[in-house]
């Protein structure tokens, strides 16, 4: 939950607090309070609910209307889901009633509310009044602005940027002098013939060039190393962030859209840093200082001369805020282009198999075609603006001559003195130009950053408690009525109630989808239960470290990922500082060492991209090496020997021998040949354990697993009977 | 079975317990373990690259000798490990040399002394170098044939063919402006 949230929990809880303290009865306490989003006929709207011991309560603030049932009339209450909605049902004495219309985004607090709502009419409400409401979370929720935000990786470099400030400063103000001495040129140089004033009047506007291009040099190096300073930092919090988000992240954005991000996105801003921020700077300072010398001057033409500026004052607002949108669908829209080259590249085995060249093409014809529509609605924005104003500046040029002109003619004016104005007011409209057109790029960048920003924001579902523990396993696992959902409410796994003990084998077997790998993941907290709780030696591994709880379970996966690199780098990935003969001893336990010591390089091999240069089984036995390298007290098999053919499962089999000795090991196959060896083994469907026992015990009582394991025998033997007659 | 018993199953021995002679093959040696002789030993490096002092002592043996006279088919060439030493520089003097006279046999990866020319089209690059053994013309294909191992290089060609550039530091000027253009 980010601190938005909890802020907005905090004025949502107060203003709970003033709605029910009237209503409540002296000796009325407040068990639970819940909000919702919808009317109950179904438009958007507000309306609160209060649980307490004697009542529940139903307040419409627009109306200050109230509907309360005597929790004694209660019989229970249910939440039902539906698409996009839910409600609450009380069931009372005079029948059954919608108490509650709610969006699904309201639906985990009234699950809450339906348990407190039961417990109250069982009489046995011990409530926990911290877990409070939670509120549908708005979409304005920028909690710092993104300029503040890049600005704030400024901090620790103070010193150079005011470095980089002070040259900025120097520069500008040096470039002002040339017109000054202009004047002093037509004025006192040529208008009074003063010979001897001319070389003392070039040498200073030499000198006055040299210096500003040696600041100039040095002001560029500042500032651009001061952005790449911080493009660097950015880079690698974003990236450092993109580690420590949950799985449940990954889950949900694809891989391009993020790469999306931490690439294309990242640079725009550098650019911002690199290039936008010194010109804006610069250009503000000129601006501001030219503006000071053009009103000394005369005023009555610099009145002329700022004719463009409240077009600028009124228009660039405007502007950027049409401008945000416009190029937020352009990101996206390249991000749409990205993701679907980093799906389909790597992808390309599948793409040609399917010969779907031709509609990969168009594809990304289509998307390509969004980018280029988006693209032109960027530059019809732009040539709406930027056009007119640079009209605007040279009508006031024009007015300037016009009456400047006249001013010199009646002798108001000296000669010197107005192409000195006309000078400085051409040199107003350079910075004023560039930073109109920075406007743009700036904007791009803006938004860019807001998406970086996005990411930075988000906080990791799962994180180490604060008092968690670190301790050397013993491996016994247990599943206290766990449930799970990757959506809510919609439970992949159910009530799951397990006892494994430390150093037991466990095979675990059932249909796809039946919930066997999401123990895995709840195992290795990659998610948290929604319900229930899992301990490893009596501990919650809510309160177990995360590091030392993934660091004492080795998991190996049906198709492991290889990194491209040595087999030595992939095998010692867990733990980088292993040994030479730590890496050989893992690989001799998963039975990969022989076929290692033959590839061309022994430990030094390379595994091609994504692991293609080496089979399914080697690959498969290179995790498994990796998985035992850290030596961990519990392995899990997922499903490891599926993709293999038997031999190499025979191979794989006999490496497990080996490494089961000693440790928690849980098998989860759907070969039931595999498990034969397993203490017990347990049967999975649909979220729930079905049978416990070992494979004799499960052949006698009849159930799902001796009718699957008669299903893959008979399969067998009907391959084999040809053969065999 | 934790992996500390696994460690002792590979056998590392001490250099002073060895005694290493020549094979009656080009390609062998013969190695005396603690008094004890072994003929017909392979000497072969797991990390050829990063730790080329690593040597495991095996002697192949034919299927007939692994003992499974059924013959499970889809195994890998048993080879029966006799011990393993983690620097072999460590031994005797007339030991190392009979070994490393094996080993330059059953490895060879060529010294780089020099980079003549290294031309890219996208992300294939020619080589042309100058080895300790002689010049060389080679191709690369991708950035990732070319691994860098702190001031090390090693480069693997399209064929899987190896040379080691021992350290960038000690190459010539010309040949290190070469190497950053794929560094």
């Amino acid at each position: 939950m980010s601190l938005l949230e909890e802020k907005m929990d905090k004025e949502l809880l107060e203003e709970a607090e003033r709605v029910i303290k009237p209503l409540l009865r002296e000796d009325e306490e407040l068990l639970y309070q819940a909000f919702c989003d919808l009317t109950e006929d179904g438009s958007y709207g507000h309306r609160w609910l209060f649980l307490t011991r004697q009542r529940v309560i139903v307040v419409t603030p627009e109306k200050g209307s109230k509907v309360e049932v005597d929790v004694r009339e209660i019989k229970s209450a249910t939440v039902n889901d539906y698409t996009g909605n839910g409600n609450l049902d009380l069931s009372t004495t005079s029948g059954t009633r919608e108490l509650l219309r709610f969006s699904r985004s309201c639906t985990d607090q009234f699950r809450k509310a339906m348990l407190v709502i039961n417990e109250l009419t069982s009489d046995r409400v011990l409530f926990d009044k911290a877990n409070g409401v939670r509120m549908p979370i708005a979409d304005e929720r920028r909690r710092k602005t993104t300029l503040m935000w890049l600005l704030g990786y400024l901090k620790p470099h103070l010193p150079l940027a005011l470095l980089g400030m002070m040259l900025s400063l120097s520069v500008t103000g040096l470039g002002l002098v040339p017109p000054y001495l202009m004047r002093t040129l037509v004025d006192e140089v040529i208008t009074k013939r003063n010979f001897n004033l001319l070389p003392i009047l070039t040498l200073t506007l030499v000198t006055i060039y040299a210096a500003n291009t040696f600041m100039s040099i040095g002001q560029s190096y500042t500032l651009s190393y001061l952005a790449q300073k911080i493009v660097f930092n950015i880079r690698r919090q974003v990236y450092e962030h993109l580690q420590l988000l949950s799985m449940g992240f990954y889950d949900r954005i694809s891989s391009g859209r993020v790469l999306s991000r931490v690439t294309d996105d990242v640079g725009r801003v550098n650019w911002f840093l690199v290039w936008g921020i010194p010109n804006l700077v610069i250009n503000s300072l000129q601006i501001i200082g030219i503006g000071m010398i053009l009103f000394t001057l005369n005023l009555g033409l610099a009145i002329f001369a700022l004719l463009p500026v409240p077009m600028i004052v009124v228009g660039i607002p405007l502007f950027r805020r049409k401008a945000r949108r416009i190029y937020h669908k352009l990101w996206r829209r390249w991000a749409d282009m990205s993701s679907l080259l980093v799906d389909t590249i790597p992808g390309a085995i599948v793409v040609k198999a399917h010969s779907q060249e031709k509609s990969e093409v168009r594809r990304l014809t289509e998307r390509m075609t969004m980018v280029v529509k988006s693209n032109l609605e960027t530059t019809r924005l732009n040539l709406s603006f930027f056009p007119m104003l640079g009209f605007t500046a040279s009508v006031g040029a024009a007015v300037v001559w016009y009456i400047g002109g006249g001013q010199v003619l009646n002798g108001t004016l000296t000669l010197g003195t107005l192409w000195m104005f006309v000078s400085y007011m051409w040199m107003f409209y350079g910075p004023i130009q560039s930073l109109t057109n920075l406007v743009q790029p700036l904007q791009e960048a803006l938004t860019s950053g807001e998406r970086v920003l996005e990411i930075v924001e988000l906080r990791p579902d799962i994180k180490d408690a604060d008092d968690a523990v670190s301790f050397n396993f013993n491996g016994a696992i247990e599943f206290k009525d766990v449930s799970f959902g990757y959506q809510p409410y919609i439970p992949v796994v159910k009530n799951i109630t397990l006892d494994i003990r430390a150093g037991e084998t466990i095979g675990v077997v059932g249909p796809s989808g039946g919930g066997k790998t999401t123990l895995t993941k709840l195992l290795l907290r990659f998610y948290d239960p929604s319900e229930g709780s899992i301990s490893i030696d009596g501990v919650d591994i809510r309160k177990i470290a995360v590091e030392c709880l993934r660091r004492q379970i080795g998991i190996v996966q049906q198709d492991p990922f290889l990194f491209y690199g040595s087999v030595a780098f992939n095998i010692m990935y867990g733990k980088s500082d292993s040994a030479p003969e730590e890496i050989i001893a893992a690989a001799k336990a998963a039975n990969a060492h022989d076929f290692i010591m033959g590839s061309y390089a022994g430990y030094d091999s390379h595994v091609g991209e994504r692991g293609s240069r080496i089979s399914g089984g080697e690959r498969q036995r290179i995790a498994i090496a990796r998985a035992i390298l850290t030596d961990p007290k519990i392995l899990v098999m997922d499903e490891a020997t599926s993709s293999v053919d038997t031999l190499t499962e025979r191979q794989i089999q006999k490496a497990l021998e080996n490494l089961v000795v000693g440790r928690t090991t849980i098998i989860i196959a759907h070969r039931l040949s595999t498990l034969q060896r397993a203490d017990r083994i347990i049967v999975v469907d649909k979220g729930k354990v079905l049978e416990v026992g070992n494979h004799k015990e499960l052949m006698q009582t009849g159930g799902l697993y001796s009718q699957l394991y008669n299903a893959q025998f008979a399969e067998a033997q009907e391959v084999a009977a040809p053969l065999v007659s | 079975m934790p992996l500390r018993d696994f460690l002792i199953q590979l056998n590392i021995v001490q250099a002073s317990s060895l005694r290493i002679e020549p094979g009656n093959r080009l390609d062998r040696i013969k190695v005396t373990l603690d008094g004890v002789p072994h003929d017909d030993v392979v000497p072969r490096r797991p990390f050829p690259l990063s730790i080329p002092e690593f040597v495991i002592f095996s002697q192949t043996q034919s299927p007939a000798q692994v003992g499974d006279s059924k013959g499970k088919g889809g195994e890998e060439p048993q080879s029966r490990e006799i011990c393993m030493l983690k620097d072999y520089r460590e031994l005797d003097e007339r030991s190392r040399l009979n070994l490393e006279q094996v080993l330059g046999k059953l490895y060879f990866i060529p010294r780089v002394l020099k980079v003549e020319r290294l031309e890219t089209s996208g992300d294939e690059f020619e080589w042309e170098i100058l080895t300790d053994r002689g010049p060389r013309i080679l191709h690369t294909r991708s950035r990732r044939q070319v691994i860098n191992i702190g001031t090390r290089i090693i480069v693997i060609d399209t064929h899987d063919n190896i040379y080691n550039i021992e350290d960038i530091g000690k190459l010539d000027r010309r040949s290190r402006m070469l190497l950053e253009t794929v560094a």
